[in-house]
């Protein structure tokens, strides 16, 4: 009777741990979203766990899972801190992460150069733009009428970048915060309840056809925006040079978007091989195929060492650069 | 008509139809598991629909989406513990039905009310086609805002019977809602140092914690759902079926909160489902009270969480604005197939805006169907004895939980919820006004700000607020009236000496909260500190009075007598429950933590089954080895998740 239940508990015993086992014997990785499901990033990240397997040793199966939170910084800051660094956890986040610590301080302190810098997918351009209905038609009508730009969180882009255009151009509107994305307020925009936003993009104005209901007011960022490159950029409008800095470090936050990074403490190899695999990817035709189908961003990638650099570089500003840039953003 | 022939050509296509009805059976698998629900489905199953057109994309999306809310009945019933955040005010007055060995009738006039209110819900869909645009564009902010607070004026009808009680815990459900980072200012509020509180606390886990582990608790000390343990029949099940068809004017009434709300940004289908039920309640009833078992606390919830993704789909497809959680990441799946929201999908292609109103439709038949026919066999679940089932559940709340954020916080916070949630059952505040405010916070606040930011004050005027808020006071003053002839009879209240020190805490809580909100800018103080002043306030009086109470208590003075409504003390037996419930759930986590969620799955339910006697050690490893392949196959091979490496494992690969 004794020697039964030991048996038994025997086989018990190595039944579990042959599941646990199991459990983990294929190793997949995981691309973690600093986003809620469905937004751009999200999408993005989606894109690249379809296609990155196949370039990475071992072809693992990739798994995508959102961590939203912050913009993505609750993300930053749990990849600067405890997560594994093996390769086995990718981190999809939003370009102001990598200046999150200089921007906000009180709130936010890791090292975005403790990162694994991988690749960035695209670059990203932005339009304040007003509905026609609102009578805002040049710059010195932005400048100089009083009326409401729509925002979401004062941490998200919709925030800084419109910030950034009142108050480097001196304007007088007022920015209404809160909405819960870019829909929401373009929502409100239809219904006349406020003006416009500034983080409209290329093929919101052209795809959607936007443009026919829109003023296009100032942009920002590098991206050729082919009939649009007229438009006014807002950090050209600025003429201090110390305000100017400031105001392209914010601007300049979209031209390297979609970064993908590995967590803080990651070895050269693992760095190199992943850096390696994005390479590979971003010249793959069945992924700028699937890319040009999943129709959030045009494909404009940087590669993970360059973009070292460019973090790096905008890190070491100067401080008085980054104390205006914390102004303007306010 | 033309554009409903097409579309019904469209979808009639057998590979269409199948997607159907793979969506519809991933939906119900969904809405069982406790800790995942239709978001979830949603996120698992876009990916899939990439290769797909869109008539068969859609017919699985919506397929899967529309019935979650039909299935989640299920564990709500039988045993408390809500599917889907859909399905928490069920639990109310479903699970007083399943206690009273009435679970087949429950089951049966939850399903006709789904079945009723998602139909219904897809024709409302169907009729606002040709006006949506100009629908959704009356609308303003300060309406949405209207709508929350008219909403949160229901908190009187689930106040129970102790009102000041209801009011207390409704607004310490305010107070929980606002802990995260504001979406407004980007302030941290009350994280604490805490990455794991950014994103608040996590919804699921609160309401698992909430009803979940003190109803498990509960079925612990009774031994099985129903105390009599009558053989389940169809008869039941008809009178089910029967009482909701004799509900007709509640069940369309329920289905109309639940489509307007479901169009409404920010009122989630967690919220909508409560102010149904308080719709309910707010009607003069027959049968027993709310909260003890009464069939139309179960039609009203669930007519209206069906009816919700019709009239979720309506600013979606008017708008590209998602009207839910879910209903974004459908967006996704509209802009992979190259579908823009807007004009067009009333137009250019109507017929696929008809197909998506018929799958919804078809979804809610089939997937009430499917649940009526397995009604009888789930039934006879009431009658099976709780030492065998308690750790099969708990061991799907728990893997459930910790798949929120794969985190042993996870765990903490569902113990810690747990505690309130036991605490609160025992003391007579109630769950359901507290619910009702966390999940309607975030709403109020937000869409408050947006108002004032673009109106100032002259929101106010605006007719749709002014009626709203009308009929928010209007609601109230009547059941003040009910309030005030219910003085002075006697009640049963619980034991004096444990109510006044969790109101003594409770009061320290929201002073607290108070002294800490002076701290956040303006706009992130005034909703928290106004909740915590006024919460501080009541809470002071009911501790007052609970010393009194304590005081003539000694003298001597007779008190209570039975019980009603909600609040169902269990004296010291519950208690013990209580505490068996929360020794499991510590030991099944640390399990988790450290062999990993199968083999943890493994060991725990075969060692309480062979410990607690209810079986014999071999078939405590059936039903363990059981367990643990439904446990894979839901999340390892249906959702695929980045399960963290276990402890011990890390351990041996140092």
């Amino acid at each position: 009777m004794f020697f039964r239940r030991l048996l038994s508990i025997a086989t018990i015993g190595m039944l579990a741990l042959a599941l646990s086992g199991s459990a983990h014997a294929a190793d997949p990785v995981t691309i973690q979203v600093g986003y809620g499901a469905g937004g751009s990033y999200d999408m993005a990240s989606r894109l690249v766990a379809r296609h990155l397997g196949r370039f990475l040793p071992g072809n693992p199966e990739i798994i995508v899972q959102n961590v939203p939170g912050g913009g993505s910084i609750k993300l930053a800051q749990l990849l600067a801190g405890g997560l594994a660094a093996d390769g086995s956890i990718v981190g999809g986040i939003g370009p102001g992460a990598a200046l999150a610590p200089l921007l906000d301080p009180d709130n936010v302190d890791y090292d975005p150069l403790s990162f694994g810098w991988l690749a960035s997918l695209g670059a990203v351009e932005s339009f304040c733009a007003v509905s026609k209905t609102s009578g805002i038609e040049t710059l010195g009508d932005f400048t100089s009428k009083e009326f409401l730009i729509g925002a979401s969180g004062k941490s998200s882009t919709t925030y800084l970048f419109a910030a950034l255009a009142r108050n480097a151009l001196g304007a007088r509107f007022r920015i209404v915060t809160g909405f819960d994305g870019v829909a929401d307020i373009e929502l409100a925009i239809e219904r006349g309840e406020i003006a416009g936003h500034c983080t409209f993009s290329y093929k919101d104005l052209v795809g959607r056809g936007l443009r026919d209901r829109l003023n296009v007011i100032a942009r920002f960022g590098r991206a050729d925006v082919k009939e649009y490159n007229s438009v006014p950029r807002v950090s050209e409008a600025v003429t201090d040079p110390l305000q100017r800095n400031a105001a392209d470090l914010i601007e300049s936050l979209r031209d390297y978007d979609f970064p993908f990074v590995l967590p803080a403490g990651a070895s050269a190899q693992t760095i190199a091989d992943m850096r390696k695999g994005f390479e590979a990817m971003m010249k793959d035709p069945d992924f700028l195929a699937d890319a040009r189908k999943t129709d959030e961003f045009n494909v404009d990638p940087t590669a993970g060492d360059k973009l070292e650099l460019i973090v790096a570089a905008r890190l070491k500003s100067d401080p008085t650069v980054i104390a205006a840039a914390r102004d303007l953003v306010r | 008509m033309d554009v409903v022939l097409t579309a019904l050509a469209e979808l009639a296509e057998p590979y269409r139809m199948m997607m159907l009805f793979a969506g519809v059976f991933v939906g119900l698998v969904i809405g069982v598991v406790p800790g995942i629900g239709g978001i979830f489905g949603m996120a698992l199953l876009v990916p899939l629909t990439y290769q797909m057109d869109p008539y068969s994309a859609f017919a699985l999306l919506l397929g899967m989406g529309s019935v979650t809310t039909t299935s989640d009945t299920i564990p709500a019933v039988l045993f408390g513990v809500p599917g889907t955040v859909g399905a928490v005010a069920t639990v109310v007055d479903g699970h007083a039905m399943a206690r009273n060995g009435e679970a087949a009738r429950a089951f049966g006039a939850a399903y006709m009310a789904s079945m009723i209110g998602g139909v219904f819900g897809a024709a409302l869909l169907a009729l606002s086609i040709p006006v949506m645009r100009p629908l959704v564009l009356a609308m303003q902010t300060p309406d949405f805002f209207a709508v929350s607070a008219f909403g949160l004026s229901m908190v009187a009808m689930l106040a129970g019977s102790q009102p000041l009680k209801g009011f207390a815990a409704a607004l310490l459900g305010l107070l929980a809602s606002f802990i995260g980072i504001d979406a407004n200012a980007g302030v941290h509020r009350w994280t604490f140092g805490q990455v794991y509180l950014w994103e608040g606390l996590p919804i699921v886990v609160v309401f698992l914690g909430l009803f979940g582990i003190p109803e498990m608790a509960a079925f612990l000390t009774r031994g099985s759902v129903q105390a009599n343990a009558s053989a389940p029949s169809y008869a039941g099940m008809f009178q089910g079926m029967r009482d909701t068809l004799r509900e007709w004017p509640l069940v369309i009434r329920c289905s109309w909160i639940g489509t307007v709300l479901g169009a409404v940004p920010g009122v989630g289908v967690a919220a909508l489902d409560w102010i149904a039920y308080g719709h309910a309640a707010s009607l003069r009833n027959t049968g027993p009270k709310f909260g003890e078992g009464n069939v139309r606390g179960v039609i009203a919830p669930e007519s209206a969480n069906n009816a919700k993704e019709g009239g979720s789909l309506i600013p979606t497809v008017a708008f590209g604005v998602p009207g839910s959680a879910s209903m974004s990441i459908l967006l996704g799946a509209f802009l992979v197939q190259g579908l823009v929201p807007g004009p067009d999908m009333l137009g250019k292609h109507a017929s696929l805006t008809v197909s998506m109103v018929l799958s919804i439709a078809l979804a809610n038949i089939i997937g009430a169907v499917a649940c009526l026919l397995l009604t009888r066999p789930l039934a006879r679940v009431a009658g099976v004895p709780s030492a065998l089932l308690v750790p099969m559940i708990l061991t799907f709340m728990l893997v459930g939980s910790y798949q929120t954020n794969m985190s042993a916080l996870d765990f903490a916070m569902l113990a810690g919820i747990g505690f309130l949630g036991m605490a609160t059952k025992q003391l007579n505040w109630p769950r359901a006004a507290f619910s009702l405010g966390f999940v309607l916070g975030p709403s109020l606040e937000s869409q408050f700000f947006l108002a004032y930011q673009i109106h100032g004050w002259g929101w106010l005027g605006r007719p749709v607020v002014i009626v709203l808020l009308a009929l928010a006071v209007a609601g109230f003053a009547r059941q003040a009236l009910v309030w005030k002839k219910a003085e002075g009879k006697p009640i049963a209240l619980p034991a004096a000496l444990p109510d006044g020190i969790f109101s003594l805490a409770l009061l320290l809580t929201a002073l607290a909260a108070c002294a800490t909100s002076f701290r956040f800018p303006f706009e992130a103080s005034v909703f928290p500190l106004l909740t915590a002043s006024i919460l501080a306030l009541i809470v002071a009086v009911i501790f007052v009075q609970t010393g009194v109470r304590l005081r003539s208590h000694a003298k001597g003075q007779p008190v209570s007598s039975s019980p009603a409504g909600e609040w169902l003390p269990e004296r010291e037996a519950g208690l013990r429950g209580n505490m068996r419930i929360t020794v499991l759930v510590v030991i099944l986590a640390m399990l988790i933590l450290s062999v990993g969620h199968l083999a943890a799955s493994f060991l725990f339910v075969t060692a309480a089954l062979a410990i607690s006697g209810a079986k014999s050690l071999p078939r405590s490893a059936v039903y363990g080895l059981g367990t643990t392949i439904a446990i894979y196959a839901v999340f390892d091979l249906l959702v695929p998740q980045p399960w963290p490496e276990p402890w011990l494992m890390r351990l041996f690969s140092l």
